[in-house]
């Protein structure tokens, strides 16, 4: 799958991830054993063998994290994919946003979801523990294919696959492209790129974009003002967690895949021939990803011909 | 779906919500409906974003509230008591057409997605 057209520059730090890059590094957190530089330029080829997961010595947190157990390592579509997995149920797969590593995910909601779910967290290529092939043009629906391989080399049972940001975009681009790997979409602040997605306002990306923007000035484009103790309790619980590494160079070509996906129609096309069940929601006050892209996903997908009552041509016989 | 009072950190924001309503929501409509979101969470969650956080998927709390807020209003001048027995009354009543409405929906869409099968089962087997 290609992604046509002109690379545009998206504004890099529109996203929650930046953020937490920026509160990782003013707090200088320090990267674990086991995870860092090495990983960033390294590459690995796909073995004809079935993958086999390798446990990443010293990955276990500890503290409030411990339960999320050791970070585990599978060769997935040329890269190998770091992941964490733990809790029992039905599969849970949590596909991190722009700039973000699964740290991020911090621990009050693993704990909740793993009460429920089997969770399965990981850094998308390039972060933390996943390496990267440098000379690979990184995008969404790249990130979509590991996504998918991961799902395959882990097994997991029509996962439901939850995204956040550009995790959501992941997501959506999944399920235009594997979705047969997916048992349900839950996307939260995405929209599905292309020329049709809403941008925020230019004062906002101008703050986004501004070198000298403090975490303390970015945080409430996460929170509201009427969630400052929500916003106080999910600062201290990231800062509970040893922080992975986000190397600039993948902060760079994340942003431009983010931008190129703005060239990307796949997705938007795709949606209305998903048959996945997908929830999308968003904050209504989200400045970084208008909440109006979440309707546009909606309205996407209810063009579905599953959705459908009556089949009023033999061509609409799809379901 | 919406979330009033949320910003991009929405599911952090308030967590057991979602864990608890929005994925369970996901896993509900996987049968309910196939292909994609469900429309009447979609109008539950355009109602939830005017009427405030308070106002839970479902519908329900939200009705409850501003049957309760107009009853209370209506009630003014008869006693603190008298309103709230106003209010509890319009409340329940509230209540009571929603679930019904609910059910209706539900038996509605269940019997919209059995018809469906049945059409395309006929249409396929004209293939």
């Amino acid at each position: 799958m290609s992604v046509l057209g002109p690379i545009k520059r998206r504004p890099l730090s529109r996203r929650a991830g930046i953020l937490f890059t920026c509160i990782a590094a003013t707090l200088a957190v320090a990267a674990p054993a086991g995870c860092g530089n090495s990983h960033w330029s390294t590459s690995s080829s796909a073995t004809a063998t079935k993958p086999r997961p390798v446990e990443v010595p010293g990955s276990t947190l500890s503290g409030t994290g411990a339960f999320m157990g050791p970070v585990r390592q599978v060769a997935v579509n040329g890269i190998k994919i770091g992941y964490r997995q733990f809790g029992h149920g039905p599969d849970l797969l949590m596909v991190m946003g722009e700039t973000g590593s699964m740290s991020f995910w911090a621990t009050s909601l693993p704990r909740k979801l793993a009460a429920h779910y089997r969770v399965t967290m990981f850094d998308n290529r390039g972060v933390g523990y996943t390496t990267d092939e440098p000379k690979r043009k990184l995008s969404i629906p790249l990130m979509a294919e590991d996504t998918a391989g991961l799902i395959g080399a882990l097994r997991l049972h029509a996962p439901v696959v939850s995204g956040w940001s550009m995790g959501g975009e992941i997501g959506l681009t999944l399920i235009t492209t594997h979705g047969s790997l997916v048992g349900t979409l839950v996307t939260s602040g995405a929209d599905f790129g292309g020329r049709h997605a809403i941008q925020p306002p230019a004062e906002i990306t101008a703050i986004f974009d501004n070198p000298n923007t403090t975490p303390a000035q970015l945080l409430p484009y996460i929170f509201p003002a009427s969630a400052a103790v929500a916003q106080a309790a999910y600062v201290a619980d990231l800062l509970s967690v040893t922080a992975e590494p986000v190397n600039p160079d993948i902060v760079a070509r994340q942003g431009l895949a983010v931008g190129e996906c703005f060239h990307y129609e796949g997705t938007h096309d795709g949606l209305p021939k998903v048959t996945v069940p997908v929830l999308a929601t968003n904050g209504v006050d989200d400045p970084g990803v208008p909440a109006e892209n979440t309707r546009l996903i909606v309205d996407r997908l209810t063009r579905s011909p599953h959705t459908r009552k009556w089949c009023s041509s033999r061509a609409r016989v799809t379901g | 779906m919406l979330f009033a009072g949320a910003s991009h950190g929405m599911m952090f924001q308030d967590q057991d919500k979602f864990v608890t309503t929005v994925l369970n929501s996901a896993g509900k409509y996987r049968a309910a409906t196939p292909g994609g979101v469900d429309r009447d969470i979609e109008a539950l969650a355009s109602g939830e974003a005017r009427t405030g956080p308070a106002a839970a998927i479902g519908g329900g709390p939200s009705l409850v509230a501003a049957a309760t807020a107009t009853a209370t209003t209506a009630a003014t001048g008869d006693g603190r008591e008298d309103a709230d027995r106003a209010a509890h009354a319009t409340a329940g009543e509230a209540c009571r057409r929603w679930e019904a409405a609910h059910v209706k929906r539900h038996i509605a869409r269940e019997l919209a997605h059995a018809v469906a099968r049945a059409r395309r089962r006929l249409c396929a087997s004209a293939l």
